[in-house]
């Protein structure tokens, strides 16, 4: 008797080990939907709801890197000129009219109308570790659940709850929490086929604070793009051939 | 147009890249403004010469364009003053191309140069000072230059002969210069390093500094020093007449002078920010100089309804004298505490900016509410402080506003 549970607390201590070693390869497969390895850049879509009227559209053009770095061209005409480096934990804002690329905080970030660390920042390798901490149905998905901690101080949100479908890792939904854990918003990925290969196409993002606003974030394009490592200098943020 | 030349010798050099279809952005705005006169100033009998405590609507279109390098943002513009006719002006903010040659990052055209470190006052704006602390301006006017660039993932240099030709001129920011930049970033921090020469000033060298401290606070400074300066100031003071015939002020060459700046931003989960900057401008006026326009614009008040005097010289005088509150900081010494809210619809902020050494503030809380194209924006600013200070001298005292703007 005292075998048989000794065998199967061992087993399962095994499985978690598993999990917890796999964990990073969880998350790489997860980010994979999102984006696919190298240098791309990803035209998105951003409808701000209230109360399920859409109150703002935005788009934005993405210019993503490896090694943490991407630049984001703001497109609607209420912000158009508009430019963001994000560097690893470093930010970079250019505001049009001015010239002059200035220094943001993490915090400051977050603020404005979508949050451009939402639309940015693409995966969660690089980022966050964490375990296995169950399993759950979501959706009618059986899914992994991870808690995923922050590695870094510059990230949107300290902490995540991620469910990942069990099958085949695509991500399914992900509770995300701010620094003062406080739950933030709830983001909710729609994955289908494009270009011949699963992709997350739309991720919906509740807020948890403000019940009323939801966020809608599609990805319209996907293309590879190597911008060189000269025009991730932020004071090239003010020339005009960013993209070029 | 010194511009236009500009232009022509990028295109000439065939450095202007195929590249996307045009892409053209704008915005109309509506400024109504409330101004209230300071009745009590000595100044006050000469502000109905000038635009100062006059009501005013701005109406204004500004539309950006891009064409392969070419880049362009001109405003259209009329403003009505209260018992004035309407003015209409257009201007080409900038029209320039940004392209490389043989590698190398160029910059010809007329574009604007920010180089600052700094929230109100940035010293390292050698270029081109653009007064941070004006209502409603919100596209800046960009000076006729050809800049080469050179770039790491890490570091910048920017060398820029600004407005070529041009000379010494009655404007700083319109003079002949030659500057360079260096910039470094060092994990969250930035270093800032310039230089700059003009017939004016003669040697500029700088510093700025920028760290981020953790999440919410980051922390900055800058200086600047300068060979030498200009300096206006009503040439009556100390006069045994106080009035002229003519403009009374007169501009003299000062010795070596600096410019210091130093603050720092803390900005909250909740979107809730404060920022506290002081900074000293060595080429502004002292508290003391500005006591000695308070007892001279006295003096000439004091001569309304003289015998023998004409009303027209003194409220002409008195109105000269408002040409002093013409230039970026008023007064040497200034500290600014700003509280601001940023939310995903609703911005607000209020701000005090103090000017210790005369004892004046100024007060501005404005409300804005962005939607997918229209935003507005109500806000309101108030001058106070003693007689004597500058502030306290200005012959108005409040401005209100209600800024609406529609995007396309």
């Amino acid at each position: 008797m005292f075998d048989r549970i000794a065998l199967i607390a061992a087993g399962t201590l095994l499985a978690a080990q598993a999990w917890a070693q796999d964990v990073p390869a969880l998350l790489k497969a997860a980010d994979d939907y999102r984006l696919a390895a190298g240098a791309m850049v990803v035209d998105t879509q951003v409808e701000v709801m209230k109360a399920g009227a859409l109150e703002k559209e935005r788009r934005y053009t993405v210019y993503v890197k490896p090694g943490r770095k991407s630049i984001v061209l703001f497109k609607s005409p209420s912000e158009a000129g508009q430019k963001m480096l994000m560097a690893g934990d470093d930010f970079w804002l250019l505001m049009p009219g001015t010239g002059r690329p200035i220094r943001v905080t993490p915090q400051q970030k977050l603020l404005g109308d979508a949050s451009t660390g939402d639309i940015a920042t693409m995966t969660w390798a690089e980022d966050y570790a964490g375990t296995v901490v169950g399993e759950e149905t979501v959706d009618g998905k059986p899914c992994v659940k991870l808690a995923l901690t922050a590695q870094r101080s510059g990230v949107s949100y300290a902490r995540i709850e991620l469910y990942l479908a069990k099958a085949t890792s695509e991500p399914v939904q992900a509770d995300l929490y701010v620094a003062s854990d406080k739950l933030a918003k709830r983001a909710t990925f729609v994955v289908d086929k494009v270009d011949g290969r699963r992709q997350v196409t739309e991720m919906r993002l509740e807020d948890q604070i403000q019940k009323a606003r939801e966020t809608v974030i599609r990805y319209v394009s996907r293309r590879p793009k190597s911008l060189p490592d000269e025009m991730y200098n932020p004071m090239y943020l003010s020339r005009s051939d960013v993209k070029e | 147009m010194r511009v236009v030349p500009l232009i022509a010798l990028a295109l000439a050099s065939g450095a202007v890249p195929a590249a996307d279809a045009p892409e053209f952005s704008g915005v109309f705005r509506a400024i109504p403004q409330l101004h209230e006169a300071r009745g009590t100033s000595p100044l006050a009998a000469g502000a109905p010469l000038t635009d100062l405590g006059r009501d005013r609507l701005r109406a204004e279109a500004e539309v950006s364009a891009k064409w392969r390098a070419v880049s362009f943002t001109g405003t259209v513009r009329s403003i009505a003053l209260d018992g004035r006719e309407p003015r209409h002006v257009g201007l080409v903010n900038e029209l320039y191309v940004d392209t490389r040659i043989g590698g190398e990052a160029f910059t010809f055209g007329k574009k604007i140069l920010g180089w600052g470190v700094g929230f109100a006052f940035r010293p390292l704006d050698v270029v081109q000072q653009q007064d941070r602390r004006l209502l409603n301006v919100f596209t800046f006017e960009g000076v006729p230059a050809v800049a080469w660039e050179r770039f790491t993932e890490s570091a910048a240099w920017t060398v820029v002969y600004a407005n070529p030709a041009a000379g010494r001129t009655g404007e700083g920011r319109d003079d002949e210069s030659l500057a360079l930049r260096y910039y470094r970033q060092d994990a969250s921090t930035d270093w800032h390093g310039v230089a700059r020469w003009s017939a004016r000033t003669g040697v500029q060298a700088g510093l700025g500094w920028n760290q981020v401290v953790n999440d919410a606070v980051q922390l900055y400074a800058s200086g600047l020093a300068m060979q030498r300066h200009d300096f206006s100031r009503n040439g009556l003071i100390g006069a045994a007449v106080p009035l002229a015939p003519g403009d009374p002020f007169i501009s003299t060459r000062r010795g070596a002078t600096v410019q210091l700046s130093a603050g720092g931003s803390w900005t909250g989960e909740s979107g809730i920010g404060w920022l506290v900057e002081a900074w000293y401008d060595g080429t502004a006026y002292r508290a003391e100089d500005w006591a000695d326009l308070h007892h001279l614009a006295v003096a000439q008040a004091a001569l309304l309804g003289a015998p023998g005097v004409p009303a027209g010289a003194v409220s002409g005088n008195l109105a000269f004298s408002t040409r002093a509150f013409e230039r970026q900081n008023v007064v040497r010494e200034n500290v600014l505490v700003r509280w601001s809210y940023d939310s995903e619809s609703w911005d607000a902020a209020l701000d005090v900016l103090v000017t210790p050494r005369d004892g004046g503030s100024v007060w501005t809380a404005s409300v804005s509410r962005q939607y997918d194209r229209l935003r507005w924006e109500i806000g309101a600013r108030r001058f106070a402080g003693p007689p004597d200070a500058a502030f306290g001298l200005l012959p108005e005292r409040l401005v209100a506003y209600a800024a609406t703007q529609y995007f396309f």
